[in-house]
């Protein structure tokens, strides 16, 4: 009976904070909040997966999103420059358009989402740890390995995309005369 | 009426993420940003992970959810970082990231 209590409280807890910062995303001006608000919704996602059970994959979230994507963006905020002149970097087009079509697209999704009967059960409380690293290493081992292939490629080719062009001209710092 | 709000099942999942999803559209809708874009990318990822771990949780107890989540996440990730290192390469070209001026692939 706690344990239900409490799951009701994380879960309306997380949920608020995804989609605060989700908000944060949507509507803030300043492209710095956005990736703040990002680093909030991917906080309590990881929250919401470990409410059902889902525990190893919300530590994955944590170390992947948290510790490197939000990273990379903030990263990529302010190495764009300029971030404080709004008219410049963030301008914001199509409201008039985007606020109706998002609202009837909400609409129709939860509208369905909640007619639909799908087939539930509770959660268990067992872990998950060990049926998921038996399942990847054994019925979904060749998609595993053909996704560290692409981490690999991606590595290099991030590497070979974002390098610097260098001047031929241009000396060397241990170059000089 | 009290119970559907305070028993967390499969449909109060599924309601956050359609939030979130919409929220993820109107930003690639909106936004003229490229990192700005990328956000909106993140948060409609985000959305379609907790569909694929709430019905793997509470949709009969099959793994392929998380495990589809799993992938999710890396491959995002990979998205995210080659996505970043080209708007990284534009704003060094153009000095700018507006996808509206940015329309060339090349000089």
């Amino acid at each position: 009976m706690h344990w239900e209590v409490l799951r009701t409280v994380l879960f309306y807890l997380f949920a608020f904070a995804t989609l605060a910062g989700g908000m944060l995303v949507a509507f803030h001006r300043n492209l710095t909040w956005s990736v703040m608000g990002l680093m909030g919704t991917l906080l309590s996602v990881a929250g919401l997966f470990g409410v059902i059970n889902a525990d190893f994959l919300a530590v994955v979230e944590l170390i992947v999103y948290v510790g490197g994507v939000v990273i990379l963006f903030l990263f990529a905020v302010f190495l764009t420059g300029k971030i404080d002149r709004i008219d410049l970097t963030n301008k914001s087009f199509n409201r008039f358009w985007a606020i109706p079509a998002a609202v009837l697209l909400l609409a129709v999704l939860i509208y369905t989402g909640i007619k639909v009967p799908f087939h539930t059960m509770p959660s268990t409380t067992a872990s998950i740890v060990r049926p998921l690293g038996n399942a990847l290493l054994s019925h979904y081992l060749l998609p595993f390995e053909v996704v560290s292939v692409v981490l690999m490629l991606v590595l290099l080719g991030a590497l070979l995309i974002a390098k610097r062009e260098v001047d031929p001209n241009e000396k060397g710092p241990g170059e000089h005369e | 009426m009290m119970g559907a709000i305070l028993n967390i099942g499969l449909y109060h999942y599924l309601i956050v993420a359609a939030i979130l999803l919409v929220l993820g559209l109107y930003t690639l809708a909106t936004r003229r940003n490229a990192i700005g874009i990328l956000l909106g990318i993140e948060l409609i990822l985000n959305a379609a992970n907790l569909n694929f771990v709430a019905f793997s949780g509470l949709g009969g107890g099959n793994i392929g959810g998380q495990i589809t989540a799993l992938f999710v996440i890396a491959l995002a990730a990979a998205e995210s970082v080659v996505a970043l290192a080209i708007v990284l390469s534009i704003f060094n070209k153009y000095r700018t990231i507006s996808i509206d001026k940015v329309s060339r692939m090349k000089e």
